[in-house]
């Protein structure tokens, strides 16, 4: 991979690592040593662990945007399956984000308020979603004021928390048994017309 | 870490119901729209002459294209209007040039291919 | 034993009212009666297995207080009012009394779902919920850094995997009787059920954690249990759905 640069592989590896163990455990020597450099090398690319953990969380936090920047690109049902493969990539690659979150939160706090801000976007654009779909005759309108409320949170903490989930299972992620549960949220408000377009176009990709 | 672009949750959720509701009102255009550009081919046809018209205090530049097969078959076009007489005139000068099929003046045209009827 | 009952200090700032504490505690099984003998307990275990359950509540509180990684033995020591060394005789050291803890809250999550599989009703699914909730709300620090506590103390993490499966297993059974009495819908698709109750588990178990990142109320238990009604709703039947409505309006006129 010699496209990436040394301070993305550094990055890369840092991540790695605090996948592995603690943000907190991890020390230069070890990344130094999984990128392959010495540590001296790693010292010139960035002065402190301080330093390498801010890039990790920027990186973390554009990541995110990217994501979020994917909103309803296509009008069809597998627009959410593929902004759901996304988020699964994302928890997977910084999984020990969410288990660090409040000792972060301790050291960093503006990092908790971004990261706010990043689950706000994620909540309301799931909620508008749910909306697009009432509109264009794929979902049945709301069956009791604020049910579609809840079942976006039910959807966000499905989302969100079955890496973690996984994890405390032992288990690795499955993306099949991910896009299983997702859709499982969604199917018991699906049209006729929503349940042809399911059958048609986000089925065949669930199974292979 | 650098300061992140911020917006307030009701303006964006605006944004997001904007970007729903473009999948109601901008649809893909069809074949036909795309008519009105084809039925200008014919111009590239045609000798171009500039005709100069002094309207409401300002030279108006028109275009007079007449197909050089057919010269029955002309479109005079109003292309744009100064209020300087020199500079419409030096303007048309050089958007008839411009326009012309035949720069060079090797195209001629015939006079039977008018089918005038002197009656 | 009112002693110690004169302030409601942290931990920290108890140190100084060690000795006395220590005194009252020697006291207690000390104590001597008329004849000037010494009184024993009526049973040596009845003593230890107060003492443990007061260093296991302390421990439940400072963790609670302080987040799992930041508490030290004397800490829990100061809170339970006992000596460092008598702790230790109980629990080796913070990975026996962890391991404890955790015991404790997987008996008392055993002993909710067993007695919810035997009649799973509406209201009974309501009084689970209730009961989760309160739950979540003394042992919070497990549920806001579960993941923290997995993997610092791998001892846990077998047990909790099992308990975990049991637990779906539970709630499984528990839709599939209110299928059987026509409450539910049937199953669209094989393992329709099974998946519910993960998502049941999921959502109830990263609720506290969800409330904490978004810094909503972590003790709203009526958002709570719409969360968690949510994912049912969809699966009412008419009977079901009568029975839903008869709950809340019980719920709203007894509360």
């Amino acid at each position: 991979m010699n496209s990436l640069t040394t301070k993305q592989k550094i990055l890369e590896a840092s991540i790695r690592l605090f996948n592995w163990n603690d943000v907190a455990n991890v020390r230069l020597q070890q990344i130094a040593d999984e990128t392959g450099i010495s540590v001296g090398n790693l010292a010139y690319h960035f002065k402190n662990k301080e330093a390498i953990v801010q890039a990790v969380y920027e990186n973390l936090f554009d990541d995110f945007q990217q994501i979020l920047s994917a909103y309803l690109i296509s009008p069809k049902l597998t627009d959410f399956g593929i902004q759901m493969e996304q988020y699964l990539r994302f928890f997977t690659k910084y999984r020990f984000y969410l288990i660090d979150l409040f000792e972060i939160d301790r050291s960093y706090p503006q990092i908790m308020e971004r990261w706010r801000n990043c689950i706000g976007k994620m909540l309301l654009q799931i909620r508008k979603r749910l909306d697009y779909y009432v509109n264009s005759g794929i979902i049945c309108p709301e069956p009791a004021p604020g049910i579609y409320d809840t079942l976006t949170d039910n959807l966000w903490s499905t989302i969100v928390f079955w890496v973690p989930r996984q994890m405390l299972k032992e288990q690795p992620s499955d993306e099949a048994a991910f896009k299983q549960a997702t859709w499982a949220h969604i199917k018991p408000y699906l049209t006729s017309k929503g349940r042809d377009e399911f059958l048609l176009e986000v089925q065949p990709i669930m199974l292979s | 870490m650098k300061p992140m672009f911020s917006m307030p949750p009701e303006l964006y959720a605006k944004m997001l119901d904007n970007l729903s509701n473009l999948f109601f009102t901008e649809k893909l255009g069809l074949d036909v729209d795309m008519n009105f550009y084809r039925n200008d081919f014919w111009l590239s046809d045609t000798a171009v002459i500039e005709s100069l018209q002094h309207r409401r205090g300002v030279w108006e530049i028109n275009l007079l294209f007449a197909h050089y097969k057919t010269p029955l078959k002309f479109l005079s076009r109003r292309i744009t209007s100064h209020s300087c007489r020199k500079k419409a005139t030096s303007m048309a000068f050089y958007m008839r040039r411009l326009a012309a099929k035949d720069q060079r003046g090797t195209l001629s045209l015939d006079i039977n291919d008018l089918h005038l009827s002197l009656n | 034993m009112e002693a110690h009952k004169i302030t409601d200090l942290t931990g920290k700032k108890m140190c100084g009212h060690i000795q006395i504490t220590t005194i009252v505690t020697y006291k207690h099984y000390y104590s001597i009666n008329l004849q000037g003998l010494p009184i024993k307990p009526a049973s040596p275990l009845m003593a230890s297995s107060v003492t443990r359950k007061k260093i296991v509540d302390a421990a439940v509180q400072c963790f609670n207080r302080e987040g799992i990684a930041n508490v030290r033995l004397q800490h829990i020591a100061d809170q339970a009012f006992v000596s460092v060394g008598n702790m230790t005789y109980h629990y080796r050291n913070k990975d026996a009394i962890v391991e404890a803890i955790w015991e404790q809250l997987a008996q008392k999550q055993r002993d909710l779902l067993t007695e919810f599989r035997i009649v799973p009703l509406f209201e009974d699914m309501e009084r689970l919920m209730q009961h989760i909730f309160e739950l979540q709300q003394a042992y919070r620090f497990f549920y806001t850094d579960t993941l923290e506590v997995i993997r610092a103390y791998p001892a846990i993490q077998s047990a909790h995997r099992q308990h975990m499966e049991w637990q779906v297993l539970q709630m499984d059974f528990a839709i599939q009787f209110n299928h059987s009495r026509g409450a539910f819908l049937p199953e669209k698709a094989p393992g329709q059920y099974l998946q519910l109750a993960q998502h049941f588990w999921l959502i109830s178990d990263s609720w506290l954690y969800r409330q904490c990142v978004l810094q909503a109320d972590t003790s709203d238990y009526s958002s709570f249990r719409n969360t968690l009604w949510a994912l049912f709703q969809p699966m009412f039947t008419d009977t079901g759905m009568r029975e839903f409505e008869q709950l809340v309006y019980f719920l709203e006129n007894n509360t």
